[in-house]
């Protein structure tokens, strides 16, 4: 009688204890593979991040290369440019010229009156850098100006 | 891989030009168009060379 009345604490308090370490026990086996998760999201980012840190470095030394290719195609188009425009200037100085008739002097008088005229007919009057081209000629150069550029030429 | 061509290498860097009337006119005609050829050529040279280093770049990590 007096060992049940002793006892019945002991084993009220062992029973409480046990249940509180399969408490702790399931809580602390919970805690674990909820960490595992969260170092295996972490690991993941990293690995993420790591990735995204590498594709920008590559976009920005792709950049870079962009605009000195940019910068090496401007200069040596102003060269270009440069060149035509001495060029041009060049057009713009050219006088313009003249061919006298040819004189018949008394020795070509020696040919038949056939030749002469012929030679006389066929030499260039004047040779004129301003003259006007002829107007199929103009014609011609306008519709293949517009096939290229699909729209009015404009003159230069 | 994808390499896209950056706009300032997308542009037109001449137009066309017509004869006028005159030989002079064509004549310088002809001169600001065959330079017009020439920096259009001189444009894809840069492009090709952008994709070129571009893939580089991707490939190699620069």
């Amino acid at each position: 009688m007096l060992t049940s009345i002793t006892m019945r604490p002991l084993i009220i308090t062992l029973l409480f204890s046990i249940s509180l370490n399969c408490l702790f026990g399931y809580l602390s086996y919970s805690f674990y593979s909820d960490k595992a998760v969260a170092e295996q999201a972490l690991e993941t980012c990293k690995g993420t991040n790591q990735t995204l840190s590498n594709s920008l470095d590559k976009q920005e030394k792709a950049c870079k290369v962009g605009d000195g290719i940019a910068s090496e195609f401007k200069r040596q188009e102003q060269a270009l440019e440069s060149q035509s425009e001495a060029v041009l200037q060049s057009i713009d100085t050219l006088p313009k010229q003249q061919i006298e008739k040819q004189s018949l002097n008394k020795t070509d008088r020696s040919q038949s009156e056939t030749v002469i005229n012929e030679t006389y007919r066929n030499a260039p009057t004047e040779i004129d850098i301003d003259s006007k081209l002829p107007a199929s000629l103009v014609g011609m150069l306008k519709e293949h100006c517009s096939r290229v550029k699909g729209s009015a030429c404009t003159n230069p | 891989m994808l390499v896209l061509t950056p706009d300032t290498l997308l542009v037109d860097p001449c137009e066309v030009v017509g004869a006028g009337d005159s030989v002079r006119s064509l004549a310088k005609g002809y001169v600001r168009n065959t330079s017009c050829v020439g920096e259009y050529k001189l444009l894809l040279d840069k492009q090709r060379k952008y994709k070129r280093e571009a893939e580089e770049v991707y490939k190699n990590g620069g």
